[in-house]
């Protein structure tokens, strides 16, 4: 899942801001941008978003994988950063591995961009959610973005599954 | 340190040695209620809460284990203490013997005659915890977890 991230860098400077990132997903290999809408204003979205990401996604994952020819061990620090505009709401998550990943170029301060959020008016009642993340690994952390939008779930999502 | 440090691999829950049975502690202020789905015929998922003193400087001690092996269980926590709670949610594969764990902890500070409801769930690898507070009138309110973090115990 680590290598995830960074082939959506692919070989190219790594992205350093999320407007970067959200540029850069389109066109890369294994990236994705998924898009719904929410039946509650934007307001209650950015709500849920500045409740719910720091408690769930400001987190530590360590991995240990270990084979009879190998032995690997990755901790991952993972950073969310939520930013409020009067018209828009923006979900950025970055990662951060702290050993067992050697990441090709400059890493932002945070870590690597690993998943945007923007959150847009419809109209009064109803927000359009845009997601900017790898096509892979990232199902999880997407499902549970959704139910904060909606409202229906506000679980976290199992960052190891990530 | 962070909210919650999740381990993927080798870390096993029912591994730890060190784990002990949480006390029996009167009265039983505390209620779990708890509903686990692995998602998959070829897993399994186990919870545990693992129960932690905590002091003046906020620092832990561990106390025990209640395992979350049945739908609702009880346990009592000191009044006008803070506790550290930690729930560990277990996966385990039977293909391929892999496992991984990750866990949510919040402090909690129980008011005399109060009583506290947990309700956790994990299905499809979201989890969630929630947390109700009692009063002795039968009112009845959701409380944030509590980050050690911000602990001000």
């Amino acid at each position: 899942m680590a290598v995830t991230g960074l082939l959506v860098a692919g070989c190219a400077q790594q992205p350093q801001t999320a407007q970067e990132f959200r540029e850069a997903i389109p066109g890369a290999f294994m990236g994705k941008v998924q898009s719904f809408e929410a039946k509650r204003p934007l307001a209650a979205v950015a709500k849920t978003f500045q409740a719910r990401a720091p408690e769930c996604l400001n987190v530590a994952v360590r991995t240990v994988s270990q084979s009879s020819t190998s032995y690997q061990n990755i901790l991952t620090v993972y950073h969310a950063t939520v930013v409020n505009h009067p018209q828009k709401a923006e979900l950025h998550l970055q990662r951060d591995f702290k050993s067992g990943v050697l990441v090709p170029g400059k890493v932002p301060p945070g870590g690597l961009y690993y998943l945007v959020a923007d959150a847009t008016p419809i109209d009064k009642s109803r927000t359009r959610i845009d997601i900017y993340a790898p096509s892979v690994g990232t199902d999880t952390l997407v499902r549970a973005i959704n139910g904060w939008a909606t409202g229906d779930n506000l679980g976290c999502p199992d960052m190891t599954k990530s | 340190m962070r909210g919650f440090i999740a381990f993927v691999g080798v870390t096993l829950l029912a591994a730890c040695s060190s784990l002990r049975d949480y006390p029996h502690v009167a009265p039983e202020n505390v209620q779990v209620k708890s509903k686990l789905e692995s998602g998959s015929m070829f897993s399994s998922m186990r919870g545990a809460v693992h129960i932690h003193e905590l002091d003046g400087t906020c620092h832990t001690s561990y106390v025990g284990t209640v395992k979350l092996d049945q739908p609702s269980v009880a346990l009592g926590l000191p009044a006008e203490r803070a506790s550290y709670l930690v729930f560990v949610f277990a996966g385990s594969s039977f293909l391929g013997g892999s496992s991984s764990s990750t866990s949510a902890g919040t402090v909690l500070k129980p008011r005399p005659g109060y009583r506290y409801e947990f309700t956790v769930t994990y299905k499809e690898n979201i989890y969630n915890v929630v947390l109700r507070e009692s009063d002795p009138r039968g009112g009845s309110h959701e409380l944030p977890r509590q980050q050690l973090k911000g602990c001000s115990a």
